[in-house]
């Protein structure tokens, strides 16, 4: 059980840096999520912690120790890979056993740990098979198994849960989420899979172009992105980002553009006092675009003018997306009794208390 | 035309290759096994006159040549030269490749091209100076000295093999077995040598028949001494000193291609592979 | 028992010589693991595991290329410098020429017949149920020794004067067919098509199991497409099947060509060289033993070396980029 810390680490493959600069304590027996689009630096974190790679500049602790020269087998750690990485030529149990023989532990003691963690992932009966006679879930458990088995100070996980279908990577989510509350241990998770993100993480850290973008809960994340590339990387789909102006009307602050206005909640007033008559974005997520028909009660609103140009019925929801008079495009989650038909003119409705403004140059939030 | 018909070229011409492929060795193996009287006065496809009568056959000529005419030593002393020219390359061009494909140092592709460019390298070049080194060492005529001539001869190809293999296992199993606590001691012995198992008994059947079939490096190293001379001299002698005692050559050329034959025979799978794989040997 | 204890030294032999290497390693490797200090462990040990094989690499080919070539510019006993004389008085050197003449034959000869035949073999043995069987039989050679072949073939090409029982099978088919018996090794004019048949024989196998695979490799979809669109038999080798093996016909043929450049065990065993069938690699030994020429020696190694390395470097990349169509 331990904290990791990194300071102000970087990671650069020859010119090209992987990681600008991180900074992140991770407190003991949290689920850290690290998340971003490929290429965003979040496999090579992972890979610094895990020994696999040596940072450029900066450190690395777990718990108290600096572990930047420390080889992997001595990190105390376990990790989950994308591709399992099981020993193709042991049996399950082989594998399992594999790192406790290298620590030198007793068969007696080997065999009743290996039991024991086979049991808790339902291995039992799978022991003596090779990998290749295992199904891709029979896989994932294995590899999964293989990293309690040790009871490392820390998990590591990259992708563990990419290459299974959709209905078992749902299972395996539950799976995962619940051995941490058993193990009662740190876990650090790399996915490019929001849904996994939001599901599993205690905090969520996402990443960009080897930058950390913002680290929080994940109700935070949600509710209050710190910057455009945040906002729009978590919520599918993503959030509608509109160019406009934020302008001053009879003691009313609204956002402008040429389709749309939309007037800012009151107690907002004074955090955008200096950005009355400039530039600005606006966000607005699908899921706050309403069907006037079907309204929540109680909604402070504005109106939406467009052309419906395509639509997807989900069954429980019906996504449409609308060109708006200024050619500006956006998608809006309506209520599933909506009868709305493509190259419809509606008017829909929005709720104005959720508006992000974001500011044009910096792309950070206006807060 | 019937398609039996149209096919019947193709029979024909397959049926005569493999004929007349066959017959130089069913020759040698008939001759082998008959009288030495009967060898020299008739063909030995005089046999099939009568195939049946096995008072025609003996093992005879077998017997005398593995003792007499010093076949027994020559068998014995290509197993003690062929089994470490063996072992000793795989082992060595196996560290070294794990080495060369998954540790980490300064010139590591370089060296790899250095080593894959020594290939080009035929034998003949260096045996005068080696053979002075020999004599000043001591090494000529000794099993050590043809031991380590055939490893070093057979390194560039074993480390050139061993490495593509070896740098094309997955990464991850690698990393895993890193993080699972394993040094490269335990990483190399429980990790890739098993998985590399295919390509080193590639390598390895190619090996030994190779220096077991080898004649012209244990002429120039091992010299005339017959307490150490491998089949290949033995039989060469044979054909120098008693060329027409066809009894005893036959029977002394097939017991030199027994062992290939067998390793031919039960491995024949790695044998292809491995015949393929050593087709760059320089 | 004499025999027991000369199996007992063989064996033991074999274990000093296997076991030695691998527990040279495994002793290197402990000693580091225990004695560096962490922090030089990681640059150490990739040394300790290439130590014995840049040892050997060096001690057995780069130093003796190096001092070949040196050689090669000095006399035959290696006392004083002659600069390039060596060369001239190789190109110079009837038997020099004959050796080379005789190559270029084999080189020719063995080449082109045991490519074309290994390929017509592939092909054919593609189209009948029975394929593994003639496979095997023309396989088989490969596993024999030059020596074991020379004497197989020996026996083959043996001679009995006119008129007594021919116990070679060639001599015994002529003279029943009513011919005059021949002495297939002496006879400048066929022994060394006699010789290059022996080689024909041990290769022809090799080609046809690469070749065979090359063939297979092809996808049936393409013949299948080819066949739709016209194309006969003939057409469908010529125009698909050749030219989508190319660079395995070149890796095959390559390798011909490197072993024939080098052919020795053969023509020592067989003719030692006399009677006209003399080759470059049986010319290089007569230097160095029969001679004690060390200079002349050396300086046909290095035009081996020379003549090796341009193919060499074709085999390498085609055996590194195989076929594109796979």
């Amino acid at each position: 059980m331990a904290s990791v810390t990194f300071k102000s680490v970087t990671k650069c493959y020859g010119e090209f840096v992987a990681l600008r600069e991180l900074d992140i304590e991770i407190g003991d027996r949290e689920f850290l999520v690290f998340v971003g689009p490929s290429g965003c630096g979040k496999t090579t974190t992972l890979r610094l912690l895990a020994g696999l790679d040596s940072v450029t500049t900066g450190d690395i602790y777990i718990g108290d120790r600096r572990v930047n020269e420390l080889a992997s087998r001595d990190r105390d750690i376990a990790m989950v890979f994308q591709s399992y990485a099981l020993y193709p030529h042991m049996t399950v149990y082989d594998n399992m056993a594999f790192s406790l023989e290298l620590q030198g532990l007793g068969k007696g003691d080997i065999q009743q740990r290996v039991q024991r963690a086979a049991q808790q992932m339902g291995l039992e009966d799978l022991l003596h098979r090779k990998p290749k006679e295992l199904s891709g879930g029979q896989r994932q458990r294995v590899a999964v198994c293989r990293a309690i088995v040790r009871n490392p100070a820390v998990f590591l996980m990259d992708e563990p849960l990419s290459n299974l279908d959709a209905q078992l990577r749902v299972q395996a989510r539950t799976e995962i989420s619940r051995l941490h509350r058993e193990l009662e241990s740190t876990f650090i998770y790399v996915t490019h899979d929001q849904v996994e993100a939001m599901t599993m993480g205690t905090r969520i850290a996402i990443l960009n172009q080897g930058v950390l973008q913002q680290i929080d809960r994940p109700e935070a994340i949600y509710n209050r992105p710190k910057n455009k590339f945040v906002a729009g990387f978590i919520g599918s789909p993503a959030m509608n980002f509109f160019d406009g102006a934020l302008v001053e009307m009879a003691d009313q602050l609204w956002f402008k553009s040429d389709a749309l206005s939309l007037p800012l909640p009151p107690p907002t007033l004074p955090q955008y006092q200096r950005y009355v008559g400039q530039r600005v974005i606006c966000g607005l997520r699908p899921e706050d675009i309403h069907d006037g028909r079907y309204l929540p009660p109680d909604m402070v609103t504005a109106p939406l003018k467009g052309t419906i140009t395509h639509t997807e019925s989900m069954g429980h929801e019906v996504i449409v997306y609308l060109t708006l008079g200024d050619g500006q495009s956006c998608a809006a989650r309506v209520d599933r009794r909506s009868t709305l038909a493509l190259s419809d003119r509606v008017e829909l409705t929005v709720n104005t208390a959720v508006l992000h403004l974001f500011d044009p140059h910096t792309e950070e939030a206006i807060s | 035309m019937p398609p039996w018909l149209t096919r019947t070229p193709v029979h024909l011409a397959l049926v005569t290759l493999s004929l007349l492929w066959t017959l130089p060795s069913l020759g040698l193996l008939i001759s082998s096994l008959r009288p030495p009287a009967d060898v020299i006065s008739s063909g030995w496809w005089t046999v099939f006159q009568h195939p049946f009568e096995f008072t025609q056959y003996s093992l005879e000529n077998y017997r005398a040549v593995l003792s007499a005419a010093g076949m027994g030593q020559a068998l014995l002393n290509s197993f003690t030269i062929a089994i470490p020219a063996t072992v000793m390359p795989i082992a060595i061009a196996a560290f070294a490749a794990y080495a060369l494909a998954w540790m980490e140092f300064p010139g590591r592709q370089w060296l790899f091209l250095a080593i894959v460019t020594l290939l080009v390298v035929p034998l003949q070049m260096t045996f005068i100076p080696l053979l002075r080194a020999y004599g000043n060492l001591g090494l000529t005529g000794t099993f050590a000295g043809v031991w380590l001539a055939h490893t070093g001869y057979s390194l560039p190809l074993g480390i050139y093999l061993l490495c593509n293999y070896i740098q094309a296992l997955p990464k991850d199993l690698v990393e895993a077995a890193a993080v699972d606590g394993a040094t490269h001691w335990a990483i190399f012995t429980r990790l890739i040598v098993p998985l590399s198992m295919p390509a080193i008994a590639s390598f390895a059947v190619f090996q030994f028949l190779w220096v077991w079939n080898d004649l012209l490096v244990a002429l120039v190293f091992l010299g005339g001494t017959p307490t150490v001379a491998p089949l290949t001299i033995t039989l060469t002698n044979l054909v120098g000193s008693r060329g027409q005692d066809w009894h005893l050559l036959t029977a002394g050329a097939f017991v030199t291609m027994t062992v290939p034959l067998l390793v031919f025979f039960a491995l024949q799978r790695y044998f292809v592979r491995g015949l393929l794989a050593g087709s760059v040997k320089g | 028992m004499v025999v027991f204890s000369k199996i007992g030294m063989a064996v033991l032999a074999i274990l000093v010589g296997s076991g030695g290497v691998v527990a040279l390693f495994y002793g290197a490797n402990a000693l580091v693991e225990r004695f560096a200090p962490g922090q030089f462990k990681g640059r150490i040990l990739p040394w300790v595991y290439l130590a014995p094989a840049l040892l050997l690499l060096l001690a057995y080919l780069v130093i003796p290329t190096v001092l070949t070539v040196y050689v090669s510019l000095l006399d035959a006993r290696s006392q004083s410098f002659v600069g390039l004389n060596n060369y001239s008085s190789l190109f110079a050197d009837p038997g020099m020429g004959e050796a080379f003449r005789n190559n270029i034959f084999w080189l020719v000869g063995v080449t082109g017949i045991s490519v074309s035949l290994g390929l017509l073999i592939a092909v054919l043995a593609d189209r009948v149920r029975y394929e593994p069987l003639p496979k095997t039989l023309i396989f088989l050679p490969m596993a024999i020794s030059f020596v074991g072949a020379s004497v197989i073939w020996k026996f083959i090409y043996a001679f009995r004067p006119a008129g007594t029982a021919q116990i070679g099978l060639l001599n015994g088919v002529i003279t029943s067919l009513g011919f005059e018996p021949v002495g297939w090794l002496v006879e400048r004019s066929l022994n060394n098509f006699a010789l290059i048949a022996i080689m024909i024989w041990l290769q022809t196998g090799f080609c046809m199991v690469l070749l065979s695979a090359a063939v297979k490799g092809i996808p049936q979809e393409i013949i299948e497409a080819a066949r739709i669109d016209g194309a006969n038999e003939a057409q469908i080798f010529w125009r698909i099947v050749v030219p989508m093996i190319r660079s395995t016909i070149l890796v095959v043929s390559t390798t011909i060509v490197l072993l024939v450049l080098k052919v020795f065990d053969i023509v020592y065993v067989m003719t030692a060289g006399n009677q006209g069938t003399e080759v470059i690699a049986s010319r290089m030994f007569k230097e160095m033993f029969s001679f004690r020429h060390y200079g002349r020696g050396s300086a046909i190694a290095v035009l081996l070396l020379l003549a090796v390395i341009p193919i060499m470097v074709v085999n390498i990349r085609e055996f590194r980029h195989p076929n594109p169509t796979r």
